[in-house]
């Protein structure tokens, strides 16, 4: 039983160009306990997807189909303010991109940590302060330091910090969203490894939103691979990586180069993302496709299983 | 704090030692008045005029003559008034008071209409307030306060006296004379002198306020810390007051600092149409005189004022924005 | 080949400009500021078509606070009437050889022939049929020529339809002076001593009382020879006598405490407010172009010592030190306009400081630096052009503020007494009376229009400045 079951979900943002077909008829689930890495290139549509999870779309920004199941409940068509009261933090949570901004500036870790706990439960503010501080212990980072700013936390502390605060609810899913793009490799490793340890330590689920194939392979147990608004590929990470299908998948993981393995010429995608306004006909993936055929010039290909947990869509199956 | 409250403080005195010699320069050097006629008058008698000659060191070379008149300035001498005889820091402690209760509350008044206003257009793009608050803005800038003040006076003072058979508010002075005994009703006398002032003050300058907090507000809301509010499941208001609203805080308090000069010569101006005995009406009065004396002792204290204020708004912003208020304790 | 490069740079310098007007034009309130700032230049530049007035004249059109004419529409005000001018035309009276010519010259000559007094008399009839006025003055011009042993005096008398007799309307008695040229006379109901001689109290209005019917009144004049020895001669002119009756409304906007034409003051104060608007703002602009543009391309010292100027120059109140400036240099209007300049410009300076900061960073600067380019070369051909489209926003939206400064300096009464400004009309019509007197077409005029040519700009300013401001392009 999926604990999120995203169904054919369709988000398009309404510009004065058009309709920009960021979500288009994606599907992917998350079981319990279980930890899902979403991977693509920039701009093919995976933060867009994790915001509609949680209704945190800008103004132009539309839910235009589809279904977001969650525990049974389809919350695309959830009000909003049961949506603020019930799912918001209380049962999903969101790590930001970038989180040197997603804390308020005037307001300490601690405070901002306790705010999220007192909206939602009925405790005191000294009691969430109290909890606040078990759980930047939980990040590693020293209790008393919930009485800082952010200004005053490095950039490491300040991404552990926002994961702490994303912990604060006890919820059941939580979606890392780039956690580690803007750190340095150093503090990038110290955050992988507090998110194991989070992982082995509480019953989570995850989402774990990057186009760094590598911190999938190290940390989830299922991975969906998105392009240009669409799923190409989907299932277990053994499987996709032993063997990706997707001839997309394919590149991706060439590129990466290993650095224990022997020296190659750096191989990457030729061409550019396509434009979501006007995407290409049939397969969006066939301008840049070595395999690319008639039939993937007109017909979309259908998400299907092709071996045991193991999705693709592409014509060459 | 510390560093940066002792930094301001010393900015500020700079600052005053620098508009207290921009003052000499005016008056003592290139004006075209020979500097004793700025000091001394006829009509004062023989013994004031040489204790003056001496503060003033008029027989003394001019770097002499600058440190004495930079010092006068700080110890508040300001010399005698031409028009009263009677020293000048007297008769002002007379008159600042009524320009400083006119300053204070046009001052709370404008941010208590302005900033709501300012938020609630925010909140509401497009909607009538918001409209409402872009109008009241650019209002503000193109209408001349003195013309609200003048048209509210017809209105309320002389056409109402012919419609209605009295003044709805009166067109001038402080307190009615002669004024109440009780001390409750002298109040309420004056609160009602000052009623039109005040209102119209307010009326012309909350516009500025409600379109600037509006876009600091705008702006604030794109931040990603306030989507990461939303996804807390903060509540709207909770998002907008105790995160936007309060991000704005300090540029908002660098906003009352910009705004003074603006106030001051505004409360200038109403002292003169409603005949209130403050310093404006004085500073104005003095320059059809020629009392040289106050117009350069009132042209100090109003830079002092502004220094004052520009100082507290310092202060205030150094509270709100813990970067300075606490600096970095790595 | 530099013709070739100029031709392409006006290619591209006039696909930015309709590119520009192309977003502009789609901020219809920048439209309207736009249509409304070209209405008030029309009216400055076809000033004298509007009114035929000269704006610095005193000559009295109408009685002190004068109606606007258009009053007449409502019926409490229909039967106010405009100024009427009745010029005389003298008939002679009484026969006598001594009058050598009457009608509008009126030269009476006298050579002695006894030692008896000899008078003139003629007369100037005319019709009243308005409703009694409330002021009117009645003027002549006098002369003597040739005066030998003479003395005379010029003696004028008003009939009212029902035979009042109203004298003596002048004072010119006998005179024994050589007198050459022509001497004007006024005679004004207002003035106190005028209303004495003809017996009134000075606080009593005659003019409702002279004229308080219709019908014929008659002017009688009356020259008087006084022969002080038998050689007297002399020759006695009277001309331009005119009676006016002043209206009691006038014109488009009616009249001031003086009877001076509001409309006129107005129209030229539209000439005025512009240019003063204009230059000192575009003078403002300059010098914080320049300043702006300098600090933030050196840097450094030099950027550092301005910024404090600017800090210290914010701490100054603008308003009472351009009084004091104004006071002790005098009320003429091109320090007032230096003035404002000279404390207009340091918002613009740091808005351009902190755009050049920016461009300093671009590639296109570090090219040229690198090609050798000297920062003279830099700061006028790069970033100046740069700059100005965010230095042509605040430029439109000083101009208010430049007006406003100007508007209340005069309104405070520091303005340029030789300038016809809108503040110097509402200075006027609160020193002298407007609001006793409820005169609402005084009041009303030159503040709204001080309002509409401001919000005219403010309205532009703030549509170019969403056009050309990038931080502010980002709305969602």
């Amino acid at each position: 039983m999926a604990l999120l079951k995203v169904e054919n979900l369709k988000m398009y943002y309404e510009t004065m160009r058009g309709h920009v077909r960021a979500v288009d008829d994606v599907s992917f689930e998350v079981r319990p306990k279980e930890s899902l890495g979403l991977a693509g290139e920039s701009g093919c549509g995976k933060t867009s997807a994790a915001l509609s999870v949680m209704r945190l779309l800008p103004h132009n920004g539309r839910i235009v189909g589809g279904s977001i199941n969650f525990d049974g409940v389809d919350i695309a068509k959830m009000g909003s303010e049961e949506l603020r009261k019930k799912i918001r933090w209380k049962k999903i949570s969101m790590i930001f991109q970038g989180a040197m901004n997603a804390l308020h500036p005037t307001y300490t870790i601690g405070h901002q940590i306790a705010e999220a706990i007192t909206e939602h439960e009925d405790v005191s503010k000294r009691e969430a302060l109290e909890r606040a501080g078990s759980l930047v212990e939980l990040v590693g980072i020293e209790r008393g330091k919930i009485d800082r700013y952010p200004h005053e936390l490095s950039g490491g502390m300040k991404q552990r910090a926002v994961t702490a605060m994303a912990l604060a609810c006890n919820p059941d899913l939580v979606i890392a969203d780039e956690p580690t793009t803007a750190l340095d490799v150093i503090v990038q490793a110290q955050v992988l490894k507090v998110m194991k340890e989070l992982q082995s330590k509480l019953d989570l689920s995850w989402i774990l939103i990057t186009h760094d194939l590598s911190m999938i392979a190290e940390t989830c147990t299922r991975s969906a691979i998105m392009y240009a608004g669409k799923i190409v590929e989907s299932g277990s990470v053994v499987h996709i990586f032993k063997e990706p299908l997707h001839p997309y998948t394919q590149k991706l993981i060439t590129a990466f180069p290993s650095v224990l393995g022997p020296k190659m010429e750096l191989s990457s995608i030729s061409g550019f993302p396509p434009d979501l306004l006007q995407p290409p006909p049939g397969c969006r993936f066939h301008p840049r496709c070595p395999h690319a055929t008639d039939i993937c010039k007109t017909k979309e290909p259908a998400l299907v299983e092709k071996k045991r947990d193991q999705f693709v869509a592409c014509h060459l199956y | 704090m510390r560093e940066y409250l002792i930094k301001r403080i010393v900015i500020s005195l700079l600052v005053l030692w620098i508009i207290a010699s921009l003052n000499f320069v005016i008056f003592q050097v290139i004006s075209p008045i020979s500097p004793e006629k700025t000091i001394v008058d006829p009509r004062m008698t023989p013994e004031v005029r040489d204790s003056l000659a001496t503060l003033y060191g008029l027989k003394d070379p001019m770097s002499v003559r600058y440190l004495k008149y930079i010092k006068n300035m700080f110890t508040w001498n300001f010399g005698v008034s031409f028009t009263s005889l009677r020293p000048v820091v007297q008769e002002m402690s007379t008159r600042l008071p009524s320009t400083v209760l006119l300053l204070g509350s046009s001052l709370i008044g404008t941010i208590l209409v302005g900033i709501p206003m300012g938020i609630l257009a925010a909140s509401r793009r497009g909607s009538k307030i918001d409209v409402l608050a872009i109008g009241g803005g650019l209002f503000t800038w193109g209408v001349p306060t003195f013309f609200i003040q003048l048209l509210f006076m017809l209105t309320l003072c002389y056409y109402a006296s012919i419609w209605f058979g009295f003044q709805i508010f009166p067109a001038s002075g402080i307190s009615s004379r002669p004024p109440p005994t009780d001390p409750l009703a002298y109040m309420a006398d004056v609160a009602w002198h000052l009623t039109l002032p005040i209102v119209t003050l307010i009326l012309a300058g909350f516009g500025s306020w409600a379109l600037y907090t509006r876009s600091m507000l705008l702006d604030a809301l794109t931040q990603d810390y306030i989507v990461t509010a939303r996804a807390k499941g903060l509540t709207e208001r909770t998002v907008l007051y105790r995160h936007a609203f309060r991000s704005t805080l300090p540029p908002i308090a660098t906003m009352i600092a910009l705004n003074i000069p603006g106030i001051i010569s505004g409360a200038m101006i109403t002292e003169w149409i409603f005949t209130l005995p403050g310093i404006g009406r004085w500073y104005l009065n003095s320059m059809m005189a020629a009392d040289y004396p106050v117009v350069q002792s009132v042209l100090f204290i109003y830079a002092v004022l502004m220094i004052f204020a520009n100082l507290s708004a310092d202060v205030i912003y150094g509270i709100l924005d813990p970067r300075i208020r606490v600096g970095s304790r790595r | 080949m530099a013709s070739v490069f100029s031709r392409e740079k006006r290619i591209v310098y006039s696909r930015k400009i309709k590119g520009f007007w192309e977003e502009f034009s789609r901020k219809k309130i920048g439209l309207l500021g736009l249509a409304m700032v070209i209405f008030y230049v029309l009216i400055a530049v076809f000033a004298p078509l509007l009114t035929p007035y000269n704006p610095l004249s005193t000559e009295q059109v109408a009685q002190s606070f004068a109606r606007p004419q258009w009053i007449t529409i409502f019926p409490q005000y229909s039967d106010l009437p405009t100024t009427e001018k009745f010029p005389l035309y003298w008939s002679i009276e009484e026969e006598s050889e001594l009058i050598q010519s009457y009608g509008t010259i009126v030269v009476a000559e006298y050579e002695a022939e006894n030692m008896e007094i000899v008078a003139v008399r003629l007369a100037a009839k005319f019709n009243f049929t308005s409703i009694p006025p409330i002021e009117f003055y009645f003027k002549f011009t006098w002369g003597g020529n040739d005066i030998q042993d003479l003395k005379y005096a010029i003696r004028i008398a008003l009939f009212t339809p029902d035979g009042t007799r109203y004298s003596p309307m002048t004072d010119i008695y006998l005179m024994s002076l050589e007198q050459a040229g022509g001497e004007l006379v006024t005679v004004q109901s207002v003035n106190p001593f005028f209303r004495q001689r003809l017996g009134f109290e000075t606080h009593k209005n005659p003019a409702p009382v002279i004229f308080n019917q219709t019908g014929e009144y008659k002017f009688e004049l009356n020259i008087r020879f006084q022969p002080k020895s038998t050689a007297a001669s002399g020759k006695v002119t009277v001309k331009d006598t005119e009676c006016v009756i002043l209206g009691q409304v006038h014109g488009i906007l009616g009249c001031d405490h003086a009877g001076v034409d509001i409309w006129t003051q107005l129209v030229y104060g539209a000439r005025v407010s512009l240019e003063i608007g204009l230059l000192a703002a575009v003078a403002g602009a300059s010098i914080g172009i320049l300043v702006g543009v300098v600090t933030g391309y050196l840097g450094g010292v030099v950027d550092e010592l301005m910024m404090r100027v600017v800090d210290i120059l914010l701490c100054l109140p603008f308003l009472p030190l351009l009084l004091t400036l104004v006071f002790l240099f005098g009320k003429n209007i091109f320090y007032i306009v230096l003035f404002i300049a000279v404390f207009g410009w340091q918002g613009l300076s740091r808005v351009i400081r902190s755009q050049v900061l920016s461009l300093r960073e671009t590639a296109f600067v570090e090219c040229a630096r690198a090609s050798g380019a000297s920062k003279f070369y830099v700061i006028t051909k790069h970033l100046v052009p740069n700059v100005l489209p965010i230095a042509f926003a605040s430029l439109v939206l000083a101009v208010p503020s430049a007006i406003l400064f100007e508007a209340a300096l005069s309104f405070l009464g520091f303005g340029d007494p030789r300038v016809p400004t809108w503040g110097k009309m509402l200075h006027q019509a609160f020193g002298f009376g407007a609001f006793t007197h409820l005169a609402w077409w005084w009041l009303l005029p030159p503040g709204i229009a001080i309002t509409t040519l401001c919000l005219a700009f403010v309205f532009m300013g703030h549509a170019l400045d969403e056009v050309v401001n990038p931080r502010l392009r980002r709305r969602r």
